[in-house]
């Protein structure tokens, strides 16, 4: 399969999606974060802008990402904890006061209400006076990996897969700049799978909606370049290195053989990616500053197009701003200081490396095929297939730990005696009461007629085929708020209901 | 009389446990209609029955579950995972969900599951499921303990079920092939069909996920009770179960004494003399017997009086 | 006759990161433990509903979005009112300090916090119900 000689920006793409590299663009530095209120997400914000960082990257609350607003009663004790709580265009626009859209670009983490969202930022724009054109982001959008292993998933996988669709086409004409869809494996990882699994998995994902979209008539290049994925980066160094190389190996040629693409912007596998959250520890906090640098340069050797490093009380909770602003130090001093990024892809070539490499992508390419056999990842996820083999790798992975086969320093080797508290970010127990005086407000204030309009609008064409996306725009300007929308869509679409067997 | 949750509890933790059937409820038995729902794993047996719990509590009818994992040979616990499944209905006072774990036993049911459908049955519940594991020959013990016997496989499944699949065909009254939408199934066959004579399974395509096909299902099901009461079959059934029912009872007994036997001191010198040749072992055999039998007569005073007094302090207890 | 330990392992709230407790739920199945594992998304209703109809021994809560106060207060609440007497209660995840005292005023016995292993989870258990 290996070419006799790869170059980095030339298909399979295994050195790097680009010629030069970081030498000639840096990756982007794009720091998670967003919490609690609006106003605090946008103080954060121009803050992080400030210190240099380049791109945002916003995390939303679990009711918002599960489709409810702040007063209702499933968000009880979840409003604002592990992201900022966004129910209407309200909140959105308070996130962006003073941030121009077409001077930013800003990553979502958002899956089953991405299209909202996604609708929620464009009228932000509309109201900036920024053209659509010269908006650009991404939204996560992926929701297979949700019904594994992270769990905000609201519908069915069809009518899920349908929205990710609608989402695709709508921004391949409307907002070219955009990234359609983020393939995570960061959170299967997370969840524990290995990392030969973490590539396997991921690009069956990515199979499925390229699958999907070329289904829905859309062709291949018209899309595909607009694809992004998103990694874990792990603790193993040279396994990690190896592993993006693998997965950019692969996909190209996916994408090339299977799906008959013909622009090479089609076939490279172009990435975020994020260090492992899970190597973290509580005890002895100042370790994983430096667990994060190794992570991250292994993930900058690895190439990736952009990079989120952990603050080093991320395992317990949303990171402070010292911590946090360390974090993003941590990529600058890599980026300035280390001279790491003027050769491309530099330990290519190393035996080890190579056959690092060559081992991950056969043993990828055996879980590709075993999916494939089950008929799809789709079939795959509902069998409880992926389900049983991430969790058994972390029930292994424990065991490991515990017999010290596997060690952690400050956990089960090099203890300390001393207990060390982690200064935690506060959130504000006014919150949720705010939230509903302010949602109640609001519904007070805005065009009922209009909203109520709206909603049968989106009713109806939910139940059909048509694309809903300008039609849940219409709805955001309108102030429906992100709970009220998806009530109807689960009206018509139905709730996911889990059925894992382990 | 329908017995307070708490209390229900309890009395299934004890027999699940080994403690005797209470006397004084066994004649409240014999009312709910008992249905086995069985299959290899992962068909889908807990999301359909999650399905039907809809549909039957939409026809005011109480159901209670019990929920069949295998414990691991290994280390004598389980991984009780049905109840995830059908979680959505556990503040609905009409539905009941227990898990239970094989506890080494096999056949697919656990050494207590006839008591427990007792007093689910006791308690007023007018439909029991029982919910096993079924993949092989050995798994058919639901047969013994249903009324219904629903059998559930899934599409495209390998050759070992193939294989496996004759045990269980013999037993299915009812058999759904699940996952329907996953897979392009065939259409079901018609709506069943039965003489007073012999019954003609029907094959039921179902999305658990869906609902597709769980409204055909219940009816199903009710023409095979139906079925049962006119064919005088359900008398037939519910006296195999009695059968099955007291024949395990005996054999636990008897096993009891048996090892019982094994340690008293007469058992060593009659093991000795067989170990030397002075004895063969029919004749310790006979010995033995003798002794067993004496003594079941000695212990079977002992459990009654127990049985009794255990129930009048709970009639104290009760209200 | 000494049967198994029956433990109930629950995800209260929204949070659906189901590694540790799945973790926790097969390393004390291979302990010897009867544990009925609820997955995410449950209720503290649910919870106290499942518990009482399992008639479990052992309850283990886990969260890692932080909305664990409200959640296990809940819990809490509901099984002093449905008078559960003799259920030993735990809680497993991301919980701060300050609110591990608040928790264990509630009644909530332990808090493993990461890093915690299942060895020490199954001791505290069996230790507990002696």
């Amino acid at each position: 399969m290996k070419p006799e000689i790869e170059q980095p920006g030339k298909f399979p793409f295994t050195r790097g999606i680009h010629a030069t590299m970081y030498r000639g663009k840096l990756w982007t530095m794009r720091q998670y974060a967003g919490f609690g209120t609006a106003k605090e997400t946008n103080k954060r914000y121009r803050y992080l802008l400030g210190q240099g960082q380049t791109g945002l990257s916003m995390a939303f609350d679990l009711p918002t990402q599960i489709g409810y607003d702040s007063d209702d009663s499933m968000a009880l004790g979840e409003v604002g904890r592990v992201g900022v709580a966004i129910s209407s265009l309200a909140d959105m626009e308070q996130v962006f006061t003073g941030i121009p859209l077409d001077k930013v670009s800003t990553s979502m983490t958002i899956n089953a209400t991405a299209g909202i969202l996604l609708a929620l930022y464009l009228a932000v724009a509309e109201k900036q006076n920024v053209p659509w054109s010269k908006v650009s982001g991404t939204v996560q959008n992926d929701i297979l990996k949700e019904y594994i292993a992270r769990g905000t998933y609201i519908f069915p996988p069809k009518p899920s897969l349908r929205l990710i669709a609608d989402i695709v086409e709508f921004c391949a004409k409307e907002v070219p700049g955009w990234n359609t869809i983020s393939v995570g494996g960061y959170h299967m990882r997370e969840a524990g799978c290995t990392a030969a699994q973490e590539i396997a998995f991921t690009l069956a994902d990515g199979i499925t909606y390229v699958q999907t979209c070329v289904e829905r008539g859309l062709n291949v290049d018209d899309f595909a370049p607009r694809l992004a994925f998103f990694f874990n980066c792990h603790s193993n160094f040279f396994e990690e290195i190896a592993k993006f190389r693998a997965a950019r190996r692969l996909w190209a040629h996916i994408m090339r053989d299977r799906f008959g693409a013909k622009n090479e912007r089609s076939m490279m596998l172009r990435f975020h990616t994020q260090t492992a959250g899970s190597t973290l520890t509580a005890q002895q906090p100042d370790n994983n500053v430096v667990r994060t640098t190794l992570e991250a340069l292994a993930a900058v050797l690895g190439g990736t197009q952009s990079l989120h490093t952990n603050a080093k009380d991320e395992a317990i909770a949303l990171p402070t701003e010292e911590s946090a602003l360390l974090a993003l130090r941590t990529q600058q001093i890599i980026a300035y200081e280390s001279g790491v990024t003027a050769e491309p892809d530099p330990l290519g070539g190393s035996p080890y490396i190579e056959s690092l490499t060559d081992q991950l992508a056969q043993q990828a390419r055996e879980y590709l095929n075993k999916i494939d056999n089950l008929g799809g990842m789709l079939k795959a996820i509902e069998s409880g297939y992926v389900y049983k083999e991430i969790y058994h790798a972390a029930y292994e992975h424990q065991k490991a730990v515990e017999r010290k086969e596997k060690i952690i320093v400050g956990v089960n080797e090099c203890v300390s005696d001393k207990k060390l508290k982690i200064q935690m970010q506060k959130i504000d127990p006014q919150l949720e009461p705010r939230r509903r005086h302010d949602l109640a407000a609001l519904r007070k204030k805005r065009n009922a007629a209009k909203v109520t309009r709206c909603l049968a609008t989106l009713e109806k064409a939910a139940q059909g085929t048509e694309n809903l996306m300008p039609i849940i725009v219409d709805c955001v300007r309108n102030y429906v708020t992100v709970g009220e929308i998806c009530k109807v869509l689960r009206g018509t679409f139905g709730e996911h209901r889990a059925n894992h067997s382990i | 009389m329908k017995m307070h949750s708490k209390e229900l509890t309890k009395l299934v933790t004890r027999l699940e446990s080994g403690e005797p059937f209470p006397t004084d409820l066994y004649r409240r038995t014999g009312n709910a209609r008992i249905l086995g729902i069985t299959g290899p794993p992962g068909v889908g047996k807990s999301s359909l029955i999650d399905r039907l719990i809809d549909n039957l509590r939409r026809q005011h009818k109480t159901i209670a579950v019990i929920a069949i994992d295998p414990t691991s040979p290994i280390s004598g616990g389980a991984l009780l995972g049905d109840r995830l499944r059908m979680q959505r209905h556990s503040e609905d006072e009409g539905v009941f969900i227990r898990s239970l774990a094989t506890r080494h036993h096999h056949g697919g049911v656990t050494d207590s599951t006839p008591q427990i459908i007792h007093a689910l049955d006791a308690a007023g519940f007018d439909i029991v499921i029982v919910e096993t594991v079924g993949t092989g020959q050995d798994e058919v013990e639901v047969a013994e303990v249903a009324d219904t016997v629903v059998v559930v496989l899934m599409p495209e499944l390998g050759d070992e079920i193939q294989r496996a699949k004759s045990g269980l065909m013999e037993i299915a009254d009812i058999l759904v092939i699940n996952k329907a939408d996953l897979f392009n199934a065939r259409p079901s066959s018609g709506a069943p069909q039965y003489t007073a004579l012999k019954w003609e399974r029907p094959t039921i395509h179902t999305s658990a996920k869906s609902g597709e096909g769980i409204t055909t299902l219940c009816g199903a099901m009710d023409v095979h009770h139906a079925y049962l009461v006119h064919s005088k079959e359900l008398a037939k059934r519910r006296a195999r179960a009695v059968r099955a029912e007291v024949t395990r009872l005996l054999q636990s007994r008897i096993s009891a004494s048996i090892l019982r036997a094994l340690e008293g001191p007469q058992a060593q010198t009659i093991l000795t003399e067989v170990a030397k040749r002075k004895l063969d072992p029919q004749d310790a055999v006979e010995k033995l017997t003798k002794e067993i039998l004496g003594s079941n007569q000695r212990s079977s005073k002992h459990v009654a009086t127990s049985t009794r007094r255990q129930t009048a302090k709970r009639r104290k207890t009760r209200r | 006759m000494s049967r198994p330990i029956k433990v109930l392992i629950a995800k209260a709230g929204l949070d659906g990161h189901e590694r540790g407790a799945l973790v926790v739920a097969m390393g004390l199945r291979d302990a010897g433990m009867e544990v009925v594992y609820t997955g995410i998304r449950n209720t503290p209703e649910q919870i106290v509903a499942a518990a009482i109809h399992e008639d479990v021994d052992v309850i283990g809560l886990s969260s890692l979005s932080g909305g664990h106060m409200a959640q296990f207060t809940r819990v809490m609440d509901l099984l002093k009112k449905e008078q559960i007497k003799g259920v030993l209660v735990f809680a497993g995840g991301i919980i701060p300090d300050d609110d591990v005292k608040k928790l264990k005023k509630l009644g909530i016995k332990e808090v493993f916090g990461p890093g915690s292993t299942i060895a020490s989870i199954a001791e505290f258990i069996t230790k507990s119900r002696r």
